[in-house]
C-alpha cells in the first residue's frame, strides 16, 4: 500500500437505460463491474480489451469525470471519491488525462498556448508572463517549438495535436497520467514517435502511466504490468512478460493469437473466438465470458469466476486455471 | 455461369497501367494517384500498403471507377480480363462493379441501406446481376448469409443493419459481393473498424471463400499484420506512388526502399521487446504541388547517410532491384 500511487478497489460504474412515458430506469450497463487493481509509483499499467469493455469508463471514472456507482479510488493514500469538491481541485493537479482523438480535444477556437495553460490558470499558477514560459518550455519538451503556441489547432497534424494534448497534461507536473488510447488515432510512422515521447518523460518526470488501449502490441510495448478486460472486468492481470508468455484465461489466449503478426513467416493458426461480444446491459450469468470461450464447462454458465492471484502476482479470473 | 473462364488464360486479371487520379480543389490539384502501376493474376492476393492520405483507397475506387467530383482518372489503363475498363461506358461498368469486380469497405454498417433488411439487400444484387426472380432470390440470399457464418441465417436474413454488429454486417457486406462469384474483390480495410477477435473471424472467412472460390483479393490495409497474414504479394504507396513491390517474403525479408524499411522498423510487433521504437522523422508531404523529385526524401535517413543529392532533384523511377522486386530508389541505379 505504501508504494502504491492508485488503488483501485472494487470499481463499479453502471450507466442506466432510461425508457417510457416517465423516463423511468429500465435497465444498467454494466460499463465497469467490480474492477481492482493497484499502480506502483513510477509504473505504466496497460489496459486492454475490445471496444466496450469497460477500458476507458474505468479511466474516466478514476478521475471522477463520470460519478461512480459504488467502489473506493485511493490516490497517494487519499480516498478520492470522499473529497469534497476544493480538494478534489486540488489533487486534479496531479491527476491528468490524454485522450484519443487529437482532432476533437483541442478547442479550436483557442489559440494552442492558451488550451495548453487552461489548467494553470484554472488553479492561479503564476503570472501571464510565468505561464507563458511554462507553456513554451514544455512545448519544447514534447518536440514541438516556441511559437507554436500562437496557433490553432487546424494548423498542426494529428502527432503534432496529440503533443499538444500531451503538453496539456504536463503543465501541472502531474503524477499520474491516464493516457486513453493515445495513439490509435495516429499512422504507425507517427505512432511510434509519440510512443518513445511517452516513454522518455516517463523516465525524466517519473510519471505513473494508466495506459488504455485496444492495439495489444502497443500496449506491451510500453507497459510493465498488463490487465485484460472483458465486459466490464478484468480477466487478467499480470506483469507484461508473464501475460505474454504464458496467459491463463481464455480470453487473453484468444485475444493474443487473433493479432496478426507482421511476418509472412510466421502465419499461424489462431484460437477463433465465436460469435460477438454479449451486450454490457444484459451480460450472461457466470462466467462472462463463457458464451465464447472455447472451453468452458457448465460451472462457467452458473458460476462467477473470482478474480485471483492464482500465480504470484498474476490474476486471473478462470474456474479452469488451477491456483499455484 | 460464363465467370470464371479467365482461369485459362495466363495472363493477368487485373492490369492498371500509369493511373493517376486527381483532384481539383480550391488549393490546387491534388495528386492523390499519380502513376500506379500493378497487376493481380487469378487467385492471387494483392495488398497495397501505406499511411493515410497515400492514395491507396483512391486506387481502389478509380478501379471501380467510382471517383466523384472534384476528382478524375486524367491518366493511365486499366485492363480487368484484358478489356480495358476506362473505355467502358458508365452503363456497362454497371455490370462489372457488383458482379465481376465486388468491394468491401472499412464501415460496413454505413455501407449498408438503414430501411431494408439484410436478406433483401443481399438478394437485390442476385436479382439484379443474375437476373433472379424476388423469392428466389432472397433463398438465395438466406444460403449466402449461412455460408460467411451468419448464424440461424432464415431468421436472422429479416433483421435490420442497426440490429445486427459491425462483424456480423462485414459479414453480410461479403455474403453480397461473393453471391456473384466475381473475379475480384477489392477489401477497403475490411477489418479496420473491427476488433481484433472480430476481424481474425473476417480474415478467416476472406481466406476460405478465397480457397473455395479461387477469387483474386485486391486488399488495401495500414496493417503491416494484416498484409503478412493474407498478401502474396504487395505494393508500398507513399505519396500518391508505388515506392516498393515484391512478394509478402522479399518484402518483409529483404525490404529495399528506404521507406519501406523504416517503416517496418517503427511498428511494435507482439512477443519482440525494443528499448525504443525507430522512427520516421517529419510527416507526409502535402499532396499539392509536390517538387519533381523523391517524395520520400525529406525523410529519408538512408539519403542523408549516403549523401545523395540527386534525390532532391530528380524523381526516381521504378528500378528492377531482384527478379518482380522494384524500388522507386536512386541508390538502386545501377541496377536498371
Amino acid at each position: 500500500m505504501k508504494n502504491d500511487l492508485l488503488v483501485v478497489e472494487n470499481l463499479v460504474k453502471y450507466f442506466p437505460i432510461r425508457g417510457g412515458i416517465l423516463q423511468r430506469v429500465q435497465n444498467w450497463v454494466r460499463a465497469v463491474d467490480n474492477v481492482s487493481f493497484t499502480i506502483k509509483k513510477g509504473e505504466t499499467l496497460g489496459l486492454v480489451g475490445e471496444s466496450g469493455c469497460g477500458k476507458s469508463t474505468t479511466g474516466r471514472t478514476i478521475l471522477r469525470l463520470t460519478p461512480q456507482t459504488s467502489g473506493k479510488v485511493w490516490f497517494d493514500n487519499k480516498d478520492l471519491f470522499s473529497l469534497g469538491s476544493s480538494e478534489m481541485k486540488k489533487i486534479r493537479r496531479d491527476l491528468q488525462i490524454i485522450f484519443q482523438d487529437p482532432y476533437s480535444s483541442l478547442d479550436p477556437r483557442m489559440i494552442v498556448g492558451e488550451s495548453i495553460s487552461e489548467g494553470l490558470r484554472a488553479h492561479g499558477i503564476g503570472t501571464p508572463q510565468e505561464r507563458r514560459q511554462i507553456v513554451a518550455e514544455t512545448l519544447v519538451r514534447v518536440g514541438l517549438r516556441a511559437e507554436h503556441a500562437r496557433r490553432y489547432p487546424h494548423e498542426f497534424s494529428g502527432g503534432q495535436r496529440q503533443r499538444i494534448g500531451i503538453a496539456r497534461a504536463l503543465t501541472m507536473k502531474p503524477k499520474l497520467i491516464i493516457a486513453d488510447e493515445p495513439v490509435s488515432a495516429l499512422d504507425v510512422s507517427i505512432q511510434s514517435t509519440v510512443l518513445n515521447l511517452l516513454d522518455e518523460l516517463q523516465e525524466e518526470m517519473g510519471l505513473t502511466y494508466v495506459f488504455i488501449a485496444h492495439d495489444l502490441s502497443v500496449v506491451e510495448h510500453i507497459s510493465d504490468r498488463i490487465g485484460v478486460m472483458y465486459l466490464g472486468k478484468i480477466v487478467e492481470l499480470a506483469p507484461r512478460d508473464d501475460l505474454f508468455n504464458d496467459p491463463q484465461h481464455p480470453y487473453t489466449q484468444a485475444l493474443l493469437s487473433s493479432i496478426p503478426i507482421p511476418n509472412p513467416h510466421k502465419r499461424r493458426k489462431r484460437i477463433i473466438l465465436e460469435g460477438d461480444v454479449p451486450s454490457a446491459s444484459n451480460p450472461p450469468p457466470g462466467c462472462r465470458f463463457h458464451t465464447r470461450c472455447p472451453v468452458a464447462v457448465d460451472r462457467c454458465r452458473i458460476d462467477m469466476p473470482d478474480f485471483e492471484e492464482k500465480i504470484a502476482g498474476h490474476f486471473t479470473a478462470c474456474h479452469l486455471v488451477e491456483k499455484i | 455461369m460464363t465467370k470464371n473462364k479467365h482461369k485459362d488464360k495466363k495472363g493477368p486479371l487485373l492490369d492498371v497501367k500509369k493511373l493517376k487520379t486527381y483532384f481539383y480543389t480550391e488549393e490546387g490539384v491534388v495528386h492523390a494517384v499519380d502513376g500506379v502501376d500493378f497487376h493481380i493474376m487469378p487467385g492471387e492476393t494483392l495488398a497495397i500498403v501505406g499511411e493515410s492520405g497515400c492514395g491507396k483507397s483512391v486506387t481502389s475506387l478509380s478501379v471501380m471507377q467510382l471517383i466523384g467530383q472534384p476528382g478524375e482518372i486524367i491518366e493511365g489503363e486499366i485492363f480487368f480480363n484484358g478489356e480495358n475498363l476506362l473505355a467502358k461506358s458508365e452503363y456497362e461498368m454497371c455490370k462489372v462493379r457488383g458482379n465481376q469486380i465486388a468491394m468491401i469497405f472499412q464501415q460496413p454498417s454505413g455501407c449498408l441501406n438503414p430501411v431494408f433488411d439484410i436478406g433483401y439487400q443481399v438478394a437485390e444484387v442476385l436479382e439484379v446481376h443474375q437476373a433472379l426472380g424476388e423469392e428466389t432470390g432472397r433463398k438465395r440470399a438466406v444460403e449466402w448469409l449461412s455460408k460467411v457464418g451468419i448464424p440461424d441465417a432464415e431468421k436472422k436474413s429479416s433483421a435490420f443493419p442497426h440490429e445486427i454488429s459491425g462483424g456480423q454486417a462485414q459479414r453480410v457486406m461479403i455474403a453480397m459481393m461473393l453471391s456473384n462469384l466475381p473475379d475480384l474483390l477489392i477489401a477497403d480495410e475490411p477489418t479496420t473498424a473491427l476488433d481484433v477477435t472480430i476481424q481474425a473471424q473476417i480474415l478467416e472467412l476472406m481466406d476460405k471463400m478465397q480457397d473455395q472460390f479461387g477469387t483474386s483479393i485486391l486488399v488495401i490495409t495500414h496493417d503491416m499484420g494484416i498484409v503478412a497474414e493474407m498478401a502474396d504479394r504487395v505494393a508500398v504507396m507513399y505519396a500518391g506512388q508505388i515506392v516498393e513491390q515484391a512478394s509478402v517474403f522479399e518484402l518483409f525479408d529483404n525490404s529495399k526502399h528506404p521507406y519501406t524499411t523504416a517503416l517496418l522498423a517503427s511498428i511494435p510487433i507482439l512477443g519482440e521487446r525494443k528499448e525504443k521504437l525507430s522512427t520516421i522523422p517529419g510527416s507526409v508531404p502535402n499532396l499539392v504541388d509536390l517538387p519533381p523529385a523523391c517524395r520520400f526524401a525529406p525523410r529519408c535517413q538512408v539519403r542523408l547517410e549516403k549523401q545523395m543529392t540527386r534525390c532532391t532533384e530528380e524523381m526516381p523511377p521504378l528500378f528492377n532491384v531482384t527478379d518482380n522486386h522494384i524500388a522507386r530508389c536512386w541508390v538502386y541505379e545501377d541496377k536498371k
